[in-house]
């Protein structure tokens, strides 16, 4: 009996695991809770190599989105969409900066986001010279999203990346590290 | 003892996805107490239809769903009946229209198989499509408008 119980445990036990870890700062659950409406985007390595496939070879563009994302562990998104502007405060968001704290993040400066009103900002963690992680916070009066990216990126690559998976479209100008980090 | 042997059938049968798209709409009926309505000769047309992605398709209409969309509630009423090769990349959650989505996706040889469940108050559909590779550069690029009009051609058919 406890093997027919142990048996049909582990058969379920796939089914039933728990959602794998989101790399996204916490607390974002208090938007959730203001917002009109949410999309999440989660592209874990398996989802993104499937997705690398089908860029078009024709296009230099999509090669190039292809070759960046096909280095990449994850790719997770929050986009968090307000009735009306001030429905979420700056207290919200410094509460998400404040989980991008130097020495293991950088801000980057020079981001600009190709959206009217829209702000956007960049954070690097690194290990020795390669960027291993990179957060996009981006920002306008009745929209807010995140984007964590897990894996070897460039901030540059971002001029690819964006559009896709629901990315902001941000140009970098010239990355300059900014060691003070979040302010 | 045979009833044990009975209950591990099914779960075999669940775990393994011999019908995940009949066992998805089945647990969405029990999970929310809710019937999925007969669309006269919609098997049919879409059998017959010139469209391969419309000949993929396949769809569970209800004329209900829950009045407050909870997304983990449906994701795991969805994951629970979905085999383990199919993995979960959209969420969608609106307060405005009390609308809950998720999609799934799984590669299916050059093209790829969505399946999505999407529930409202007033309608809830849950459909699994093929798609083919413009189409996957299209979710690509836009996966909340893809979403809403995948919602589109369920409701066309």
């Amino acid at each position: 009996m406890k093997h027919l119980v142990l048996f049909l445990t582990a058969m379920l036990l796939p089914a039933i695991a728990p959602a794998q870890e989101i790399r996204l700062p916490a607390n974002l659950e208090k938007l959730s809770a203001k917002a009109v409406e949410v999309v999440e985007v989660n592209l874990d390595q398996k989802m993104l190599q499937l997705a690398s496939r089908f860029m078009d070879p024709k296009d230099p563009d999509e090669q190039q989105a292809k070759r960046i994302i096909s280095n990449l562990k994850s790719v997770y998104v929050r986009s968090y969409q307000f009735d009306k502007p001030g429905e979420y405060s700056d207290s919200d968001v410094a509460e998400i900066r404040s989980q991008l704290q130097s020495p293991v993040w950088s801000r980057i400066v020079g981001v600009r986001s190709k959206r009217e009103h829209e702000n956007a900002e960049i954070y690097l963690k690194s290990e020795g010279n390669q960027i291993t992680s990179l957060v996009i916070v981006a920002a306008d009066p009745q929209e807010l999203t995140f984007v964590s990216i897990d894996g070897p990126i460039n901030p540059e690559d971002l001029a690819d990346l964006g559009g896709q998976f629901h990315i902001p479209e941000v140009e970098v100008q010239k990355p300059k590290p900014d060691k003070g980090a979040a302010k | 003892m045979k009833r044990l042997l009975l209950l591990a059938l099914l779960v075999t049968n669940t775990a393994f996805g011999a019908d995940e798209f009949k066992s998805v709409v089945k647990a969405v009926e029990a999970h929310y107490g809710i019937r999925h309505t007969h669309i006269p000769m919609m098997g049919l047309a879409l059998k017959f239809s010139p469209d391969h992605q419309a000949r993929s398709l396949k769809l569970a209409v209800f004329e209900s769903g829950p009045a407050e969309g909870d997304l983990a509630d449906l994701q795991q009423v969805v994951a629970n009946s979905l085999g383990n090769n199919w993995v979960p990349f959209i969420r969608v959650w609106s307060r405005r229209d009390r609308e809950s989505v998720v999609i799934y996706a799984k590669p299916s040889g050059s093209a790829m198989k969505l399946f999505i469940a999407s529930l409202e108050p007033d309608e809830s559909v849950v459909m699994s499509l093929d798609v083919d590779e413009s189409s996957v550069r299209q979710w690509i690029s836009d996966p909340q408008g893809m979403v809403h009009r995948s919602e589109e051609v369920g409701n066309e058919n």
